[in-house]
Protein backbone atom coordinates (compact mmCIF):
# COMPACT_ATOMS: atom_id res chain seq x y z
CA UNK A 1 0.00 0.00 0.00
CA UNK A 2 0.99 3.15 -0.51
CA UNK A 3 2.00 5.72 1.37
CA UNK A 4 -0.94 7.15 3.13
CA UNK A 5 -2.87 5.26 0.92
CA UNK A 6 -6.84 4.83 2.53
CA UNK A 7 -8.33 1.75 1.68
CA UNK A 8 -12.27 1.85 1.74
CA UNK A 9 -14.03 -1.64 3.11
CA UNK A 10 -16.94 0.29 4.99
CA UNK A 11 -18.14 2.07 1.39
CA UNK A 12 -18.89 5.59 1.82
CA UNK A 13 -17.43 5.85 5.48
CA UNK A 14 -14.50 6.16 4.91
CA UNK A 15 -14.05 9.83 5.11
CA UNK A 16 -15.38 9.60 8.38
CA UNK A 17 -12.97 7.19 9.66
CA UNK A 18 -10.38 8.46 7.64
CA UNK A 19 -9.74 11.71 9.18
CA UNK A 20 -8.65 10.55 12.90
CA UNK A 21 -6.22 7.79 11.40
CA UNK A 22 -4.69 10.05 9.46
CA UNK A 23 -4.21 12.56 12.32
CA UNK A 24 -2.61 10.03 14.11
CA UNK A 25 -0.63 8.96 11.72
CA UNK A 26 1.35 12.75 11.60
CA UNK A 27 2.52 12.50 14.91
CA UNK A 28 6.17 11.91 15.30
CA UNK A 29 7.27 8.66 15.03
CA UNK A 30 3.87 6.65 14.22
CA UNK A 31 4.20 5.02 10.65
CA UNK A 32 0.67 3.98 10.48
CA UNK A 33 -2.38 3.18 11.90
CA UNK A 34 -5.16 0.29 11.49
CA UNK A 35 -9.06 0.20 12.80
CA UNK A 36 -9.94 -3.44 13.06
CA UNK A 37 -13.04 -5.02 14.00
CA UNK A 38 -12.80 -7.43 16.89
CA UNK A 39 -12.82 -10.15 14.55
CA UNK A 40 -9.43 -9.01 12.63
CA UNK A 41 -11.59 -7.56 9.69
CA UNK A 42 -9.95 -3.90 8.31
CA UNK A 43 -12.21 -1.00 8.75
CA UNK A 44 -10.12 1.74 7.79
CA UNK A 45 -6.01 2.49 7.93
CA UNK A 46 -3.67 4.89 7.14
CA UNK A 47 -0.55 3.76 6.55
CA UNK A 48 3.10 5.40 6.03
CA UNK A 49 5.35 2.44 6.06
CA UNK A 50 5.25 -1.09 3.59
CA UNK A 51 3.10 -3.18 6.35
CA UNK A 52 0.15 -5.06 4.74
CA UNK A 53 -3.34 -3.50 6.23
CA UNK A 54 -5.16 -6.48 6.59
CA UNK A 55 -2.15 -8.41 7.92
CA UNK A 56 -1.95 -5.50 10.80
CA UNK A 57 -6.19 -5.60 11.28
CA UNK A 58 -5.65 -9.10 11.81
CA UNK A 59 -2.24 -8.41 14.60
CA UNK A 60 -4.43 -6.11 16.17
CA UNK A 61 -7.24 -8.50 16.93
CA UNK A 62 -4.82 -10.73 17.70
CA UNK A 63 -2.87 -8.57 20.37
CA UNK A 64 -5.96 -7.81 21.83
CA UNK A 65 -7.14 -10.92 22.70
CA UNK A 66 -3.75 -12.74 24.07
CA UNK A 67 -3.58 -9.93 26.10
CA UNK A 68 -6.92 -9.60 27.22
CA UNK A 69 -6.56 -12.97 27.95
CA UNK A 70 -2.93 -12.77 30.15
CA UNK A 71 -4.42 -9.62 32.12
CA UNK A 72 -7.69 -11.47 33.31
CA UNK A 73 -5.31 -14.88 34.36
CA UNK A 74 -3.34 -12.92 36.33
CA UNK A 75 -5.87 -10.53 37.40
CA UNK A 76 -5.29 -7.34 36.25
CA UNK A 77 -8.53 -5.93 34.82
CA UNK A 78 -9.71 -5.33 31.35
CA UNK A 79 -7.34 -4.55 28.78
CA UNK A 80 -6.74 -0.54 28.14
CA UNK A 81 -3.59 -0.59 26.06
CA UNK A 82 -1.10 -2.95 24.95
CA UNK A 83 2.33 -2.65 23.61
CA UNK A 84 4.50 -5.08 21.72
CA UNK A 85 8.56 -3.77 21.46
CA UNK A 86 10.24 -5.26 18.39
CA UNK A 87 13.54 -4.39 17.24
CA UNK A 88 11.82 -2.70 14.26
CA UNK A 89 8.70 -1.33 15.00
CA UNK A 90 6.37 -0.58 18.22
CA UNK A 91 3.05 -1.59 18.03
CA UNK A 92 -0.01 -0.47 20.40
CA UNK A 93 -3.60 -1.88 20.41
CA UNK A 94 -6.90 -0.18 22.30
CA UNK A 95 -10.13 -0.62 22.05
CA UNK A 96 -12.10 2.50 20.48
CA UNK A 97 -16.13 1.73 20.05
CA UNK A 98 -16.29 -1.76 19.86
CA UNK A 99 -13.22 -2.02 17.28
CA UNK A 100 -9.34 -2.02 17.93
CA UNK A 101 -7.11 1.05 17.00
CA UNK A 102 -3.44 -0.37 16.39
CA UNK A 103 -0.45 2.06 15.76
CA UNK A 104 2.50 1.14 13.79
CA UNK A 105 5.81 3.00 15.09
CA UNK A 106 9.00 3.46 15.02
CA UNK A 107 11.32 1.91 17.54
CA UNK A 108 12.45 4.83 19.60
CA UNK A 109 9.00 6.70 19.05
CA UNK A 110 7.31 8.77 22.15
CA UNK A 111 5.56 6.01 23.38
CA UNK A 112 3.49 8.73 25.78
CA UNK A 113 2.96 10.95 23.05
CA UNK A 114 1.00 7.71 21.20
CA UNK A 115 -0.71 7.13 23.86
CA UNK A 116 -2.28 10.37 24.58
CA UNK A 117 -2.78 10.70 20.71
CA UNK A 118 -4.28 6.98 20.43
CA UNK A 119 -6.97 8.21 23.64
CA UNK A 120 -8.03 11.37 21.79
CA UNK A 121 -8.20 9.26 18.56
CA UNK A 122 -10.47 6.95 19.96
CA UNK A 123 -12.89 9.47 21.39
CA UNK A 124 -13.41 11.20 18.07
CA UNK A 125 -13.76 7.56 16.17
CA UNK A 126 -16.55 6.94 19.13
CA UNK A 127 -18.41 10.28 18.07
CA UNK A 128 -18.07 8.57 14.23
CA UNK A 129 -19.72 5.69 15.90
CA UNK A 130 -22.70 7.56 17.21
CA UNK A 131 -23.13 9.12 14.37
CA UNK A 132 -23.07 6.34 12.20
CA UNK A 133 -25.50 5.03 14.19
CA UNK A 134 -27.84 7.74 13.95
CA UNK A 135 -27.78 7.73 10.47
CA UNK B 1 33.58 -35.88 15.08
CA UNK B 2 30.66 -35.93 17.46
CA UNK B 3 29.78 -32.60 19.19
CA UNK B 4 30.88 -34.56 22.46
CA UNK B 5 34.03 -35.14 21.04
CA UNK B 6 34.50 -32.02 19.88
CA UNK B 7 33.93 -30.50 23.15
CA UNK B 8 36.30 -32.87 24.97
CA UNK B 9 39.05 -31.63 22.22
CA UNK B 10 38.35 -28.10 23.81
CA UNK B 11 38.45 -29.11 27.11
CA UNK B 12 41.81 -30.85 26.48
CA UNK B 13 43.47 -27.82 24.91
CA UNK B 14 41.91 -24.91 27.39
CA UNK B 15 43.93 -27.67 30.37
CA UNK B 16 46.92 -27.54 28.45
CA UNK B 17 47.04 -23.94 28.16
CA UNK B 18 46.26 -23.66 31.75
CA UNK B 19 49.11 -25.39 32.92
CA UNK B 20 51.17 -23.66 30.12
CA UNK B 21 49.93 -20.01 32.08
CA UNK B 22 50.62 -21.95 35.40
CA UNK B 23 54.25 -22.97 34.25
CA UNK B 24 54.79 -19.03 32.44
CA UNK B 25 52.15 -16.77 33.93
CA UNK B 26 54.65 -14.21 31.62
CA UNK B 27 53.35 -15.97 28.49
CA UNK B 28 51.34 -14.45 26.05
CA UNK B 29 48.90 -17.30 25.92
CA UNK B 30 46.66 -16.18 28.40
CA UNK B 31 44.55 -14.07 25.70
CA UNK B 32 44.25 -17.60 23.79
CA UNK B 33 42.98 -19.09 26.62
CA UNK B 34 40.53 -16.31 27.66
CA UNK B 35 39.02 -16.58 24.37
CA UNK B 36 38.54 -19.97 24.67
CA UNK B 37 36.76 -20.04 27.78
CA UNK B 38 35.00 -16.83 26.53
CA UNK B 39 33.32 -19.29 23.65
CA UNK B 40 32.82 -22.12 26.23
CA UNK B 41 30.82 -19.38 27.91
CA UNK B 42 32.59 -19.48 30.88
CA UNK B 43 32.90 -15.49 30.88
CA UNK B 44 33.90 -14.87 34.75
CA UNK B 45 37.05 -17.00 34.26
CA UNK B 46 37.96 -15.56 30.92
CA UNK B 47 37.46 -12.34 32.54
CA UNK B 48 39.87 -13.29 35.52
CA UNK B 49 42.64 -14.51 33.02
CA UNK B 50 42.02 -11.94 30.56
CA UNK B 51 42.85 -8.99 33.21
CA UNK B 52 45.37 -10.54 35.03
CA UNK B 53 47.60 -11.34 31.66
CA UNK B 54 46.68 -7.55 30.88
CA UNK B 55 47.96 -6.54 33.94
CA UNK B 56 50.94 -8.18 33.25
CA UNK B 57 51.18 -7.21 28.88
CA UNK B 58 49.37 -3.93 29.07
CA UNK B 59 50.61 -3.28 25.75
CA UNK B 60 49.21 -6.33 23.79
CA UNK B 61 46.68 -5.55 21.53
CA UNK B 62 45.33 -9.42 20.74
CA UNK B 63 44.65 -9.19 24.99
CA UNK B 64 42.73 -6.16 24.57
CA UNK B 65 40.83 -7.31 21.47
CA UNK B 66 39.73 -10.60 23.68
CA UNK B 67 38.85 -8.41 26.78
CA UNK B 68 36.29 -6.19 24.15
CA UNK B 69 34.96 -9.32 23.47
CA UNK B 70 34.29 -10.68 26.98
CA UNK B 71 32.76 -7.62 27.65
CA UNK B 72 30.51 -8.00 24.63
CA UNK B 73 29.35 -11.26 24.98
CA UNK B 74 28.46 -9.87 28.57
CA UNK B 75 26.07 -7.14 27.20
CA UNK B 76 28.84 -4.30 28.33
CA UNK B 77 29.61 -2.85 24.58
CA UNK B 78 31.07 0.25 25.78
CA UNK B 79 33.66 -1.68 27.75
CA UNK B 80 34.06 -3.28 24.74
CA UNK B 81 34.66 -0.46 22.54
CA UNK B 82 37.13 0.84 25.08
CA UNK B 83 39.90 -2.19 24.57
CA UNK B 84 39.13 -2.84 20.59
CA UNK B 85 39.88 1.29 20.41
CA UNK B 86 43.11 0.22 22.81
CA UNK B 87 43.99 -2.79 20.55
CA UNK B 88 43.88 -0.34 17.68
CA UNK B 89 45.82 2.74 19.49
CA UNK B 90 49.00 -0.26 19.80
CA UNK B 91 48.39 -1.83 16.34
CA UNK B 92 46.29 -0.01 14.09
CA UNK B 93 46.36 -2.79 11.44
CA UNK B 94 44.96 -5.46 13.82
CA UNK B 95 42.37 -6.65 11.57
CA UNK B 96 40.17 -8.56 14.48
CA UNK B 97 39.91 -5.00 16.52
CA UNK B 98 38.99 -3.52 13.42
CA UNK B 99 36.14 -6.36 12.33
CA UNK B 100 34.47 -6.35 16.08
CA UNK B 101 34.33 -2.48 15.74
CA UNK B 102 32.78 -2.71 12.32
CA UNK B 103 30.19 -4.94 13.93
CA UNK B 104 29.84 -2.98 16.49
CA UNK B 105 29.18 0.23 14.28
CA UNK B 106 26.56 -2.39 12.02
CA UNK B 107 24.52 -2.92 15.36
CA UNK B 108 24.49 0.74 15.87
CA UNK B 109 22.89 1.18 12.42
CA UNK B 110 26.51 2.87 11.25
CA UNK B 111 26.70 1.60 8.01
CA UNK B 112 29.35 4.12 6.49
CA UNK B 113 31.44 3.48 9.45
CA UNK B 114 30.88 -0.22 9.49
CA UNK B 115 32.25 -0.63 6.02
CA UNK B 116 35.13 1.67 6.50
CA UNK B 117 36.07 -1.17 9.75
CA UNK B 118 35.60 -3.95 7.79
CA UNK B 119 37.89 -2.59 4.68
CA UNK B 120 40.47 -1.67 6.96
CA UNK B 121 39.96 -5.14 8.58
CA UNK B 122 40.46 -6.71 4.81
CA UNK B 123 43.43 -4.27 4.38
CA UNK B 124 45.25 -5.05 7.30
CA UNK B 125 44.68 -8.81 6.19
CA UNK B 126 43.79 -9.72 2.45
CA UNK B 127 42.76 -13.67 3.54
CA UNK B 128 40.59 -12.40 6.83
CA UNK B 129 37.59 -14.44 5.38
CA UNK B 130 35.34 -12.93 7.88
CA UNK B 131 36.26 -9.94 7.45
CA UNK B 132 35.86 -10.48 3.50
CA UNK B 133 32.00 -11.79 4.37
CA UNK B 134 31.04 -8.99 6.36
CA UNK B 135 32.07 -6.48 3.85
CA UNK B 136 30.53 -8.24 1.61
CA UNK B 137 27.35 -8.24 3.07
CA UNK B 138 27.04 -5.14 4.11
CA UNK B 139 27.87 -3.76 0.86
CA UNK B 140 25.76 -5.29 -0.41
CA UNK B 141 22.51 -4.15 1.71
CA UNK B 142 23.84 -0.62 0.91
CA UNK B 143 24.10 -0.87 -2.92
CA UNK B 144 20.36 -1.93 -2.95
CA UNK B 145 19.23 1.15 -0.92
CA UNK B 146 17.52 -0.61 1.79
CA UNK B 147 19.17 0.58 4.97
CA UNK B 148 15.73 -0.41 7.06
CA UNK B 149 16.73 -3.85 6.36
CA UNK B 150 19.75 -3.44 8.48
CA UNK B 151 18.83 -4.77 11.90
CA UNK B 152 19.03 -1.22 13.76
CA UNK B 153 19.97 -0.56 17.35
CA UNK B 154 17.93 -2.24 19.69
CA UNK B 155 16.81 0.58 22.26
CA UNK B 156 18.07 1.08 25.54
CA UNK B 157 21.17 -0.83 27.87
CA UNK B 158 21.82 -4.51 27.03
CA UNK B 159 19.09 -6.06 28.48
CA UNK B 160 16.78 -4.71 25.71
CA UNK B 161 18.59 -6.07 23.23
CA UNK B 162 16.40 -9.76 23.25
CA UNK B 163 19.16 -11.28 24.33
CA UNK B 164 20.64 -12.96 27.03
CA UNK B 165 22.33 -10.80 29.43
CA UNK B 166 26.38 -12.89 29.67
CA UNK B 167 25.39 -12.21 33.52
CA UNK B 168 22.35 -13.52 33.88
CA UNK B 169 23.79 -17.01 35.02
CA UNK B 170 21.33 -19.18 36.83
CA UNK B 171 23.12 -18.27 39.93
CA UNK B 172 21.19 -15.13 39.23
CA UNK B 173 17.63 -15.48 38.52
CA UNK B 174 16.78 -14.90 42.46
CA UNK B 175 18.95 -12.04 42.52
CA UNK B 176 17.23 -10.10 39.89
CA UNK B 177 13.76 -11.46 40.41
CA UNK B 178 13.99 -9.84 43.89
CA UNK B 179 15.35 -6.81 42.85
CA UNK B 180 12.96 -6.28 40.20
CA UNK B 181 10.00 -7.37 42.92
CA UNK B 182 11.50 -4.98 45.72
CA UNK B 183 10.62 -1.95 43.20
CA UNK B 184 8.20 0.58 44.73
CA UNK B 185 5.48 -0.08 41.63
CA UNK B 186 6.00 -3.67 41.37
CA UNK B 187 3.28 -6.25 42.56
CA UNK B 188 5.06 -9.45 41.63
CA UNK B 189 8.19 -10.49 39.25
CA UNK B 190 9.03 -13.94 38.23
CA UNK B 191 11.34 -15.42 35.50
CA UNK B 192 10.41 -18.37 33.24
CA UNK B 193 11.84 -20.20 30.75
CA UNK B 194 10.38 -20.53 26.90
CA UNK B 195 8.22 -23.74 28.43
CA UNK B 196 6.62 -21.60 30.68
CA UNK B 197 8.16 -23.49 33.96
CA UNK B 198 9.19 -20.99 36.86
CA UNK B 199 12.43 -20.25 37.22
CA UNK B 200 12.49 -17.96 40.51
CA UNK B 201 9.38 -15.61 42.08
CA UNK B 202 9.03 -12.54 44.02
CA UNK B 203 6.52 -11.08 45.64
CA UNK B 204 5.97 -8.42 48.76
CA UNK B 205 4.26 -11.88 50.49
CA UNK B 206 6.06 -15.03 50.16
CA UNK B 207 2.68 -16.75 50.51
CA UNK B 208 2.05 -16.43 46.78
CA UNK B 209 3.62 -19.08 44.85
CA UNK B 210 0.38 -20.14 42.84
CA UNK B 211 -0.58 -16.62 41.42
CA UNK B 212 3.60 -16.22 40.49
CA UNK B 213 3.30 -19.62 38.50
CA UNK B 214 0.19 -18.42 36.78
CA UNK B 215 1.99 -15.14 36.00
CA UNK B 216 5.02 -16.00 34.91
CA UNK B 217 2.64 -18.77 32.38
CA UNK B 218 0.60 -16.41 31.04
CA UNK B 219 3.75 -13.63 30.59
CA UNK B 220 5.61 -16.32 28.55
CA UNK B 221 2.44 -17.44 26.92
CA UNK B 222 2.23 -13.71 25.47
CA UNK B 223 5.91 -13.59 24.84
CA UNK B 224 5.79 -16.54 22.61
CA UNK B 225 2.65 -15.76 20.82
CA UNK B 226 4.22 -11.93 20.38
CA UNK B 227 7.17 -13.72 18.79
CA UNK B 228 5.18 -15.37 16.12
CA UNK B 229 3.16 -12.28 15.73
CA UNK B 230 5.77 -10.10 15.08
CA UNK B 231 7.67 -12.78 12.83
CA UNK B 232 4.40 -12.53 10.64
CA UNK B 233 4.71 -8.82 10.63
CA UNK B 234 8.80 -8.93 9.56
CA UNK B 235 8.78 -6.63 12.63
CA UNK B 236 12.24 -7.82 14.16
CA UNK B 237 13.02 -9.69 17.25
CA UNK B 238 10.47 -9.00 19.90
CA UNK B 239 12.29 -7.27 22.80
CA UNK B 240 9.01 -7.06 25.26
CA UNK B 241 5.33 -6.40 25.96
CA UNK B 242 3.66 -3.95 28.12
CA UNK B 243 0.17 -4.36 28.42
CA UNK B 244 -1.93 -2.25 30.98
CA UNK B 245 -5.08 -3.86 32.47
CA UNK B 246 -7.70 -1.62 34.26
CA UNK B 247 -6.30 -2.64 37.86
CA UNK B 248 -2.75 -3.56 37.21
CA UNK B 249 -0.15 -3.78 34.17
CA UNK B 250 2.07 -6.58 33.25
CA UNK B 251 5.51 -5.98 31.77
CA UNK B 252 7.27 -9.17 30.11
CA UNK B 253 10.96 -8.61 29.01
CA UNK B 254 12.40 -10.93 26.62
CA UNK B 255 16.22 -12.24 27.85
CA UNK B 256 16.77 -14.57 24.98
CA UNK B 257 15.13 -17.81 25.69
CA UNK B 258 13.61 -16.59 29.34
CA UNK B 259 11.27 -14.15 29.98
CA UNK B 260 11.18 -11.53 32.80
CA UNK B 261 7.59 -10.97 34.30
CA UNK B 262 6.19 -8.52 36.24
CA UNK B 263 2.87 -6.97 37.30
CA UNK B 264 2.40 -3.28 38.34
CA UNK B 265 0.58 -2.13 40.57
CA UNK B 266 -2.58 0.42 39.54
CA UNK B 267 -2.90 3.74 39.52
CA UNK B 268 1.18 4.31 39.47
CA UNK B 269 2.47 6.05 36.18
CA UNK B 270 3.44 3.15 33.95
CA UNK B 271 6.92 5.34 33.47
CA UNK B 272 7.90 5.32 36.92
CA UNK B 273 8.08 1.12 36.92
CA UNK B 274 9.64 1.13 33.76
CA UNK B 275 12.31 3.48 35.18
CA UNK B 276 12.19 1.44 38.87
CA UNK B 277 12.60 -1.91 36.86
CA UNK B 278 15.29 -0.58 34.74
CA UNK B 279 17.39 0.60 37.60
CA UNK B 280 16.98 -2.73 39.42
CA UNK B 281 18.33 -4.79 36.65
CA UNK B 282 21.32 -1.84 35.82
CA UNK B 283 22.49 -2.22 39.44
CA UNK B 284 23.07 -6.27 39.07
CA UNK B 285 24.51 -6.05 35.31
CA UNK B 286 28.03 -5.30 36.76
CA UNK B 287 30.70 -7.91 36.15
CA UNK B 288 32.44 -7.81 39.95
CA UNK B 289 34.58 -10.55 38.28
CA UNK B 290 36.69 -8.30 36.36
CA UNK B 291 37.03 -5.67 39.06
CA UNK B 292 38.09 -8.16 41.91
CA UNK B 293 40.53 -9.40 39.03
CA UNK B 294 42.00 -6.20 37.91
CA UNK B 295 42.41 -5.05 41.41
CA UNK B 296 44.28 -7.84 42.50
Amino acid sequence: MSKHEMVDPVPGEQPRLEHPLRALTRTRGVLGAVLATEDGLLLAASLDCEQDAEALAAAAAAMARLSSRALIRVGCGELQMAMLEASKLRFLVRGASGAYLLVVAEPHANVGLIVAEMDAVAVKLGAVAVALLEG
Amino acid sequence: MSKLDTMGDHREVMERHRGLLRRDPDSLLFAELADQLRRAGKLSEATAICSRGLLRHPDYATGHVVMGEIFRDAGMTEKAEEHWREALRLDPRHPRAHLRLGELHLARGEADQAIAAFEAAVFSSPEFAEAHARLAEVRKRAADQQPEELEPPAPGPAWRTAERPGWLTSGRFEELVAAVASCRSVEAAAMVNSEGLLLAAGTPSAARPQESAVMAAEGAELVMEARDLLTRLGAGRLLGALVWGGEGSLRCLALGNLTLVATLKPGLPVGAAEAEIEEALASLNTDTSYEQARDG
